[in-house]
């Protein structure tokens, strides 16, 4: 018995070696282990044993079939990692090929730059305002310092609906607007972004059609030192921190003293090229401190509050931030043009 | 503006680069554009004496010219130009020269002769600039240069010229002078004025010359001064090249002397042959209704009674401030000059100037605004020269026409406020001294405020703030501290409409569309292309009163045609799928012709084409369909938790069988369809088209931004399939009506996942196939509670629809 317990182990246990299949190990486990296999059936057979053999034999007949049991449990582990790495072996991609790419809308290359500054400036405490594009003369030239007769106002230039509306020929009008709501109110902080119009036909750099964003600020004590810092401060997060920025005296009829703001050629940094015109500086923004005839006409006391302004136009930037050289193309939306951004 | 280095030179010293020069001059807020070097990029140009000049045969306008270039041998050049004569010095570019803008010059046949180089004009050497209008002869060169002579030696190039771009507050730096007093300023330098003292010859100018201004409101002051034997010649050469560095074509001694004290001074003058003035007299007047003047460029002039003239005792002779007649012009047989300055109404002469289509240097400094009190000084000066070249006498007199004298304005200043408006510690010393370097007289010092006198040549120094700006760009705007702002903090707020919008074109965006961004204006008949009904309140159009072109006409009511066109575009060009949105204004009007601003509602436009997305290896992308479209307005109405219902409509744009309207809360806020294949045709589309516009503002009020957290069911539903068999125009909202109505309180989900006709369907019917789950809030429901439920369902379908139910 004990020879024949020991012979059927062996036999077992170089079956679950042999078997190359989780079916074939499972036929190996019926043999022995089923209900008609044959350690099931010595198993049975042990009350038939003599009482002094039978915890002997027992013992030995059930590590036997802890042994198996064991073995088929590694054995079953092993040949699932075996077959498992075998399938994994056919299974190959050529991950060469493209991938399936989900259908993503574009943002316009305007709509970046807008967002950009509005950004910005509602992170530095400007409140976004919007108004009417289709205008008043008398906010878009009267309030701001540009009496009748001024060169501004030519028929040439502007687009008049009647003698008294027009497209707005640049966002300006809001300085006057937000002024009149406003006082005599400070601090004023706001920023409007908008469409402007032009009697300018489309050539590479001109368009009828355009954005402008111009913020404003009103309190006690506004400097031009002030005016300096948030200019920079948007130009330096808008162009990156190393961009060179400088102010030049100019003119507009609505600020007093008036600056031009230039920054370090995007493409050279400042050594000249073509796109700077050899001057190492791109024109950004235009800017200055509030005419106190403007603050006057709205109603604050230009000898207690200050101010400055600054406008800017999104489509310039966003030609020279992405390198465009027409701008007719923003309004073209050619989609090969408007799926690169 | 151009102003040559040398010429600045004579009115102040200053040895700095011309680069250092024009970087102090652009940081005061005059800009230099360029620097140009005259010549720089000119080269193989000579003199040369034409000898010999015939017709072409076999080209009436041109001409064979043998011209000697010191080479021994003549050469054979062709010229298209007509005032060469023989013996006269011109430059000539040999084969291998090269001309500003980098021309090069090669030997080329003109109707079968050869060309051995070209004859160059004053704009081709780049002295000038091109004015197509002019015809450009070819230049004739002053004197005798040797033959063969380097071009550049000889006409002054290779002077320096800078550039200026000069704002419209500074119509002082429209001369010579005025920009030397600038410099004077910046760099301390002593101004010096050019000298004016003038020898008169005898005579009265009152026996041989009456003048009348009768157009006082016109004509602020009226200045003459006659000479007599005239000698009218070229200039001698440096007056000709300071003409030439400055822009201005050399005409005659007389003329050049007008032209270069006007570009030296800012004032422009005239100089008439005083024989031509009928009765010796001048009359500053407006032209009368039906008069003409033929100007000195030979074109003749309608004018009108706005129009200021200059006027003898029978017709005006010149036009004020624009442009003289030709019957008085300067020629070689003027004996007697008359000279005039004078100081004419800016806004009169801008709008003679654009009336006329005219531009003229002495216009562009009338309009800008010319000071009265110069008047003088320029005539003087001008006599003067006249004198120096001995090319006439001055009769003793001076008519000085002056009614209403402009004197000197006084500021009074507070150097504290304009410290405090830059925000530099700017000193009061500081102030002082910029104020004297700019050529203003402080006539008041006190404790608290300077008071200025300011010279009538800087109308723009009027207040305050006129002379922070003064004081900021003497003291160097990049010497200004950059201080960040005090005071309360503020919350930066973006209004609600707007961050709705940002929303809307996300989602858009997600939904794989592309944005655009199309004019505001548009062509008048994209409403008809749309079929709009003739009472179609989008017909009515507001106008811009002079548009560019008709394309640009009126201001959109719709966005469908600017998307409609962009389709197009992109289908011809084929770019790909076409899925696109826009978000702008439309505007429409509260009545024509407008009185008020119109209302300019927020829109957003969808139009779909063709595919939905890009294909790939793995398959074609599907086609767009009425559903997708509708599904992307659905979600967004889910995702601003909306509800809308769609209703069928009628509308000519869209196909009669595919279109819908979605209101919500009562009001239409939005149209959405097939186009009809007429719309798709009138845009040049191809394939079915898919579009819808809806009113953002409509929906504003109903938009829901933060939502609100709804937990979800605790117990498992109970799920179950059914399919109807109903009658194919039987919309499916009622079958959903029906459905939901009989399931009642533990009917929780509701979904459409089939829709089948075909085999197996009898004709005229269709299968809508719904899933159902069933959930108590309480408990888990059983079989036993659903039967019933489904039950009632299926009597439901059955008796109200008139379904059958395929289980
Ligand atoms: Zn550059």
């Amino acid at each position: 018995m004990e020879e024949k317990l020991r012979t059927l182990a062996q036999a077992a246990k170089d079956a679950v070696q042999a078997a190359e299949s989780l079916e074939e190990l499972d036929g190996v486990r019926v043999r022995f282990l089923g209900r008609k296999g044959e350690l099931t059936q010595i198993l049975r057979s042990m009350k038939d044993l003599p009482e002094a053999e039978r915890p002997r034999l027992g013992e030995l007949a059930n590590r036997v079939r802890d042994e198996l049991e064991a073995q088929l449990a590694e054995r079953t582990e092993n040949l699932k990692r075996v077959l498992e790495e075998r399938r994994l072996a056919k299974e190959r991609l050529d991950t060469t090929l493209p991938g399936i790419r989900p259908t993503l809308g574009h943002k316009h290359p305007l709509t970046w730059v807008l967002e950009e500054i509005k950004d910005i400036f509602l992170r530095m405490g400007f409140d976004v305002v919007e108004e009417p594009e289709v205008e008043y003369d008398y906010y878009n030239f009267e309030a701001l310092n540009i009496p009748k007769d001024h060169p501004a106002r030519d028929m040439q230039d502007t687009f008049y609906i009647t003698d008294e509306i027009l497209l707005r020929t640049h966002t300006s009008p809001f300085q006057a607007r937000t002024l009149e709501r406003m006082a005599p109110e400070v601090p004023v902080r706001v920023i409007c972004p908008g469409r402007c119009y032009r009697r300018d036909p489309a050539d590479a750099t001109h368009s009828p059609m355009f954005y402008q964003t111009e913020i404003l600020a009103v309190d006690k004590n506004i400097s031009f030192a002030h005016l300096k810092w948030i200019l920079i401060t948007f130009v330096r997060e808008m162009f990156g921190k190393n961009r060179e920025v400088r102010f030049r005296p100019s003119f507009f009829p609505f600020t007093e003293p008036s600056a031009e703001v230039d920054i370090s050629c995007l493409v050279c940094g400042g050594k000249g090229c073509s796109l700077c015109k050899g001057t190492g500086w791109l024109e950004i923004l235009g800017s200055g401190m509030v005419h106190p005839k403007e603050l006057e006409i709205a109603g604050y006391d230009p000898r207690k509050v200050s101010g400055f302004a600054a406008g800017m136009g999104p489509d310039r930037i966003a030609m020279l931030k992405y390198g465009i050289d027409d701008i007719r193309l923003f309004y073209e939306n050619d989609l090969r043009f408007l799926r690169q951004f | 503006m151009r102003v040559p280095y040398s010429w600045l030179k004579s009115y102040v010293e200053v040895d700095l680069q011309p680069d250092e020069l024009a970087e102090k001059l652009t940081m005061a807020g005059l800009a230099v554009d360029s620097i140009e070097r005259m010549g720089a990029d000119t080269s193989n140009v000579v003199v040369g004496l034409v000898k010999e000049l015939k017709r072409h045969p076999e080209a009436d306008h041109l001409w064979v010219v043998l011209v000697d270039t010191g080479e021994g041998e003549l050469r054979q050049v062709i010229t298209g130009a007509q005032n060469l004569i023989p013996g006269v010095r011109v430059p000539v570019a040999l084969p291998g020269a090269t001309l500003p803008g980098g021309e090069k010059i090669v030997e080329t046949r003109f109707r079968g002769l050869l060309s051995e180089g070209m004859l160059c004009s004053a704009q081709e050497l780049g002295l000038i600039e091109d004015r197509p209008e002019e015809e450009a002869g070819i230049l004739i060169l002053e004197g005798t240069p040797p033959v063969g002579a380097d071009i550049r030696t000889v006409v002054g190039l290779g002077e320096v010229v800078f550039n200026l771009d000069v704002t419209p507050n500074r119509p002082d730096c429209l001369s010579i002078i005025g920009v030397a007093r600038e410099v004077a300023a910046l760099t301390g330098a002593k101004l010096k004025l050019p000298p004016v003292d003038v020898k008169e010859y005898g005579g009265n100018i009152n026996q041989c010359l009456k003048i009348r201004v009768d157009a006082t409101d016109l004509c602020l002051r009226y200045a003459a001064r006659v000479l007599n034997n005239i000698r009218v010649a070229p200039s001698p050469g440096w007056l000709q090249r300071r003409l030439l560095a400055a822009g201005m074509r050399p005409i005659n001694n007389i003329v050049d002397v007008t032209n270069y004290v006007m570009l030296e001074t800012g004032q422009p003058l005239h100089a008439f042959d005083y024989t031509r003035l009928a009765g010796h007299e001048i009359i500053v007047r407006r032209a009368r209704p039906g008069e003409n003047l033929i100007t000195l460029d030979g074109v003749e002039r309608k004018l009108s009674p706005e129009m200021l003239v200059i006027a003898d005792s029978e017709h005006p002779t010149g036009l004020a401030g624009i442009m003289g007649g030709l019957l008085s012009e300067i020629t070689d047989e003027t004996s007697t000059v008359m000279l005039e300055s004078a100081c004419f109404y800016n806004i009169s002469i801008r709008r003679t100037a654009r009336q006329l289509g005219i531009r003229s240097e002495a216009s562009l400094r009338f309009e800008k605004g010319v000071d009265p009190n110069g008047v003088l000084f320029a005539l003087e000066r001008a006599c003067h020269l006249i004198e120096e070249l001995g090319a006439g006498e001055v009769v003793e007199g001076i008519i000085d026409i002056y009614p209403n004298p402009v004197s000197p304005w006084e500021v009074k200043i507070s150097p504290t406020r304009i410290r405090d408006l830059i925000g530099a510690p700017v000193s009061d010393d500081f102030i002082r001294s910029s104020l004297q370097r700019l050529g203003l007289e402080i006539v008041g010092d006190e404790e608290h405020s300077l008071t200025v006198r300011v010279p009538t040549f800087r109308p723009d120094l009027r207040q305050e703030a006129d002379f922070v700006e003064e004081v900021a760009r003497l003291y160097g705007f990049s010497e200004i501290p950059a201080t960040s702002m005090e005071g309360v903090l503020s919350l930066g707020r973006k209004p609600r409409a707007l961050q709705i919008e940002d929303r809307v074109k996300e989602i858009l965006r997600a939904a794989g569309l592309d944005e655009i961004q199309t004019y505001s204006f548009v062509h008048p008949g994209g409403v008809d292309k749309l079929r709009l009904a003739p009472d179609d309140p989008r017909r009515r159009l507001i106008r811009l009163l002079l548009p560019l072109s008709e394309e640009q006409s009126v201001l959109r009511t719709t966005l469908l045609p600017s998307l409609l066109e962009v389709a197009a575009l992109n289908q011809r060009r084929k770019t790909g799928p076409v899925n696109i949105f826009e978000v702008n204004r439309v505007y429409w009007p509260r009545e024509l012709p407008l009185k008020e601003l119109p209302e300019m509602p927020r829109h957003v436009g969808v139009v779909l084409a063709g595919l939905r997305g890009e294909s790939s290896w793995q398959g074609k992308a599907a086609d767009n369909d009425f559903y997708r479209l509708k599904g992307i307005l659905e979600a967004l109405l889910d995702a601003f938790q909306v509800e809308g219902e769609f209703v069928a409509t009628t509308l000519p744009t869209y196909h009669p069988g595919r279109q819908a309207m979605l209101s919500v809360a009562g009001k239409e806020v939005a149209t959405l369809g097939e186009l009809h294949p007429e719309v798709g045709e009138a845009f040049g589309l191809s394939g079915r088209v898919y579009a819808l516009e809806l009113n953002l503002e409509q929906l504003v009020p109903q938009i829901n931004l933060a939502p609100r957290y709804r937990p979800w069911p605790r117990f498992p539903g109970v799920e179950r399939d059914l399919a109807f068999l109903v009658p194919d125009d039987m919309p499916a909202k009622s079958v959903t009506a029906v459905l939901k109505e009989a399931g009642g309180q533990v009917l929780s989900e509701l979904k459409l996942f089939d829709l089948y006709s075909g085999e197996q369907i009898p004709p005229g019917y269709k299968s809508l196939a719904y899933s159902f789950v069933f959930r108590a809030p309480d408990h888990t429901l059983t079989e036993e509670e659903v039967e019933p439920v489904l039950a009632a369902i299926i009597k439901a379908a059955e008796e109200q629809l008139g379904a059958r139910v395929r289980r």
